[in-house]
């Protein structure tokens, strides 16, 4: 059997003692900069690319896959225990996630997300290893026009990222899109709303922004109760989710797989979407909907997952065409390039042992991960029982040096005191942040698809609704809003007959 | 040829040796107009990683890729002119770019050259199954069933485009992209019709995927023996793009000399050569004097020209 030769031949080239040894050296390098909060794994892929020459070009995409989902994980800790999401898609874990460990359950929030990511990536690792093929023709048929209809429907699905009203998760979606307007336009290079400052020529910061939306505007909350310094939780409480929990978070698990598995392979977006998707749709088919935003294992599970499978499935478009998903593995396809392989169709069959390898690799790596751990929960936990006094200031230097470490610029320092009393400011008026940075993430790629499909459309935007694939999520994106907006009309209504 | 008196040129200016030659006393630091694993970035690192082998220079390299280069470029042109700072563009950032937008506030005489790296090869390319196969039949094709659509990552070879366009009477509109790698993508899911690219391409083309209508770079390409260059096709125009390393002006002559030879020598290096070979780019230094006369001539061509463009503006 092919599938079976190729997987004897990616684990052969995997468990190499070298391979290994950068396997456990990518993932390890990894954890600790996604825990550090901004120091994201870009910067540190780039201090790490000279290095990787004088390795051949299997041990270097090991040790750099190895950086990359070691680092995904390693934000999800932080986004559990300290509110601060470095990635876009550990936003979507800090929502219930922290809650979790607010309420002493850190340990079954960690623990879950850990094993979900590794439930998750094991499966999808067969997924590439059986429809890789199929998957990167699939990835082609996707253009501008399914691009720009899928982000509608992943921008109508951030509603239900909030707990609160509907309106407002809208405004903060408008809103996260306004300000993704500025910086330099893809189509002319225009500069807008920059008023003449170079800093703004590639827009506001993602990861300025995350960070004082959700973990400075948390701070400064937590300063308002009474002053007291408390400690975030006295009780850690069991470190490992009970049976029942375990049992729960299986369907999530399995369906968070499924989305970030086929999503994963849309670069651009698409494993970033998957974790959002996943939260909303758990939320959707939740028997208590009521309990996401406060504390939901679910809805850590099952983001944790989509985001750990499209991960791992969104290396098939880098390898065989060369489209990287975000800054990182843009960063892999140099690395590559200059390890002498151009990512294309003939990468699977002229560098097998690669190819197989690296899939290997990731599974390797992902158990790596939750052997190392899984016996760190206990000690992660213990963060959340030192006293504010010692850890806010903590929380806010590592923070300031991280966004500082991003590109140099003292600006970004005052971006991110901005964005934190902005933060606070809208969490106070019931106005919650992770609706505004999927439409601050999104925004920018659905202009760029908009117009790119409306130019190759020779302007007939007919070709929105032609072309199946974008016809089809244009029609999802309808029944959701629909779905979104009937029972929100029924209780208006309601109030409206009381009165 | 030219470029081969310019070459002899610059060997001979670099193969004097200074009295006191510079050395670099801390590291350098290196701007690089374009994202961290393009093909721009790829083939500089591996060339200032070949110079630190070979001099024991350290290098500390940053990637700034505003505005389409023109960040990194006015981050150049306003640093101090000692040698520890240079950049690493393209010729069409100087060439160019400063007579397309207003915002870009430095002309080509702004900066000192130093050297080049290689030449990108470009090629317009179209998927397997398009009804043309080089210039002639794609201008029929168009004056028949209207214009093409032509995905572009960047200004020069929209530019590009439409001097051949002009010339040969094809119509296209243009949408671009954030990437070569994207731009391909497109035409291969159909989305597209044809593309230019540098290099990317080359696979698929040895896949079946793509075909190449013609070569947008002066000579042949061994990957596509039978398809001849848009002069010879009467297109009128190839593009002369080169990986192209700059400096503030009025570099200290001794640090310049330096710079160039260990440029120079890392280029020649095997490595570099066949990392050129392997990702369909040649490898070419024109040297400091080749390099800033081939910037200057392209400047004049495309200031002449630029007065005629309807993309321009």
């Amino acid at each position: 059997m092919d599938i079976l030769a190729n997987l004897v031949l990616g684990f052969a080239t995997a468990v190499t003692p070298e391979n290994l040894l950068y396997c456990l050296i990518g993932t390890v390098i990894g954890t600790a900069v996604g825990v550090l909060p901004g120091l994201g794994p870009s910067t540190t892929i780039a201090l790490l690319l000279p290095f990787t020459f004088a390795l051949g070009p299997t041990p270097a995409l090991i040790m750099l896959a190895g950086i990359y989902y070691g680092a995904q994980y390693g934000g999800s800790t932080t986004a559990i225990l300290l509110n601060l999401p470095g990635e876009p898609s550990s936003a979507v874990t800090a929502l219930d996630g922290y809650q979790m460990a607010r309420q002493g359950r850190a340990g079954h929030a960690l623990a879950i997300a850990a094993i979900g990511s590794f439930a998750a990536g094991t499966i999808a690792t067969f997924v590439i290893v059986l429809f890789a093929p199929v998957l990167t023709s699939f990835a082609l048929e996707f253009g501008p026009a399914e691009y720009f209809s899928l982000i509608v429907l992943g921008l109508i699905f951030s509603v239900a990222l909030a707990h609160g009203s509907v309106v407002r998760a809208l405004a903060m979606v408008v809103f996260g899109l306004v300000l993704s307007l500025v910086g330099t336009d893809v189509t002319s290079g225009e500069a807008r709303f920059t008023f003449g400052r170079l800093e703004l020529a590639d827009g506001i910061n993602f990861v300025t922004l995350s960070i004082g939306f959700f973990g400075i505007a948390e701070i400064l909350r937590n300063l308002e109760t009474e002053g007291r310094a408390g400690i975030v939780t006295k009780v850690i409480g069991r470190l490992m989710p009970s049976r029942q929990d375990l049992w729960r978070c299986v369907p999530p698990i399995a369906r968070g797989t499924a989305l970030g598995s086929i999503l994963g392979i849309l670069p651009g977006g698409g494993a970033l979407l998957s974790s959002f998707a996943s939260y909303s749709l758990e939320k959707k088919l939740s028997r208590t909907p009521g309990a996401f935003g406060k504390g939901a294992i679910e809805g850590v599970a099952g983001p944790e997952a989509a985001n750990n499978a499209g991960a791992q499935t969104s290396f098939i478009p880098m390898l065989t065409l060369g489209l990287p998903a975000n800054a990182v593995m843009a960063m892999m396809v140099g690395a590559m390039i200059m390890q002498g392989i151009v990512p294309g169709p003939n990468v699977a069959t002229a560098q097998p042992a690669l190819f197989w390898g690296l899939i290997a690799s990731m599974w390797l790596g992902n158990l790596m991960l939750l052997v190392l751990n899984l016996p760190l929960v206990g000690l992660w936990a213990r963060l959340m029982t030192i006293p504010y006094t010692w850890l806010f200031p903590a929380i806010l230097t590592f923070s300031a040096i991280g966004i500082y470490s991003l590109n140099g610029n003292v600006f970004d320092l005052y971006a991110l005191c901005i964005a934190g009393v902005l933060g606070y400011v809208l969490m106070r008026l019931g106005c919650e942040p992770a609706p505004f940075l999927l439409g601050f993430v999104l925004g920018p790629m659905l202009e760029e698809h908009l117009r790119r499909a409306m130019l190759l459309s020779f302007g007939n935007p007919a070709v929105f609704v032609t072309r199946p694939i974008s016809a089809g999520l244009l029609l999802l994106a309808v029944a959701a809003l629909v779905a979104i907006a009937l029972p929100a009309v029924a209780k208006k209504r309601e109030k409206v007959f009381v009165e | 040829m030219k470029t081969g008196a310019l070459l002899a040129l610059a060997v001979a200016a670099v193969a004097t040796p200074a009295a006191h030659a510079w050395e670099a006393k801390k590291p350098i630091r290196v701007v690089i107009g374009y994202g961290a694993g393009g093909s721009t970035d790829a083939i500089g690192r591996l060339t200032f990683k070949k110079i630190e082998d070979q001099k024991g220079w350290r290098f500390i390299i940053e990637n700034k890729a505003g505005a389409q280069g023109a960040l990194a470029a006015m981050e150049i042109k306003n640093a101090p002119a000692d040698g520890y700072t240079i950049g690493l563009l393209s010729t069409g950032n100087f060439a160019l770019d400063p007579y397309l937008s207003k915002a870009i506030q430095y002309k080509p005489e702004d900066l000192d050259y130093i050297g080049t790296i290689g030449k990108i090869e470009y090629a317009l390319v179209a998927a397997k199954n398009a009804p043309y196969n080089n210039l002639q039949e794609l201008a029929a094709h168009t004056k028949k069933n209207g214009p093409v659509s032509f995905s572009s990552t960047g200004k020069i070879l929209d530019l590009a485009m439409e001097r051949i366009s002009e010339k040969l009477g094809i119509t296209f509109v243009s949408a671009p992209t954030s990437g070569s790698a994207q731009s391909v993508q497109l035409v291969l899911g159909g989305h597209a019709n044809v593309t230019i690219s540098g290099g990317v391409h080359v696979p698929y083309m040895q896949s079946g995927q793509l075909k190449a209508i013609a070569l947008m770079s002066t000579g042949k390409a061994d990957y596509a023996p039978g398809v001849k260059n848009a002069v010879d096709q009467g297109g009128g125009f190839v593009i002369d793009n080169y990986f192209l390393l700059v400096a503030p002006k009025n570099l200290p002559a001794d640090a310049r000399a330096a710079l160039a030879e260990a440029i120079d020598a890392a280029v020649k290096s095997p490595e570099v050569g066949d990392y050129a070979a392997k990702t369909f780019n040649t490898r070419l230094n024109l040297g400091p004097d080749g390099s800033t006369e081939d910037v200057m001539a392209q400047s004049r061509a495309w200031r002449e020209w630029l007065p005629n463009s309807k993309l321009a503006k």
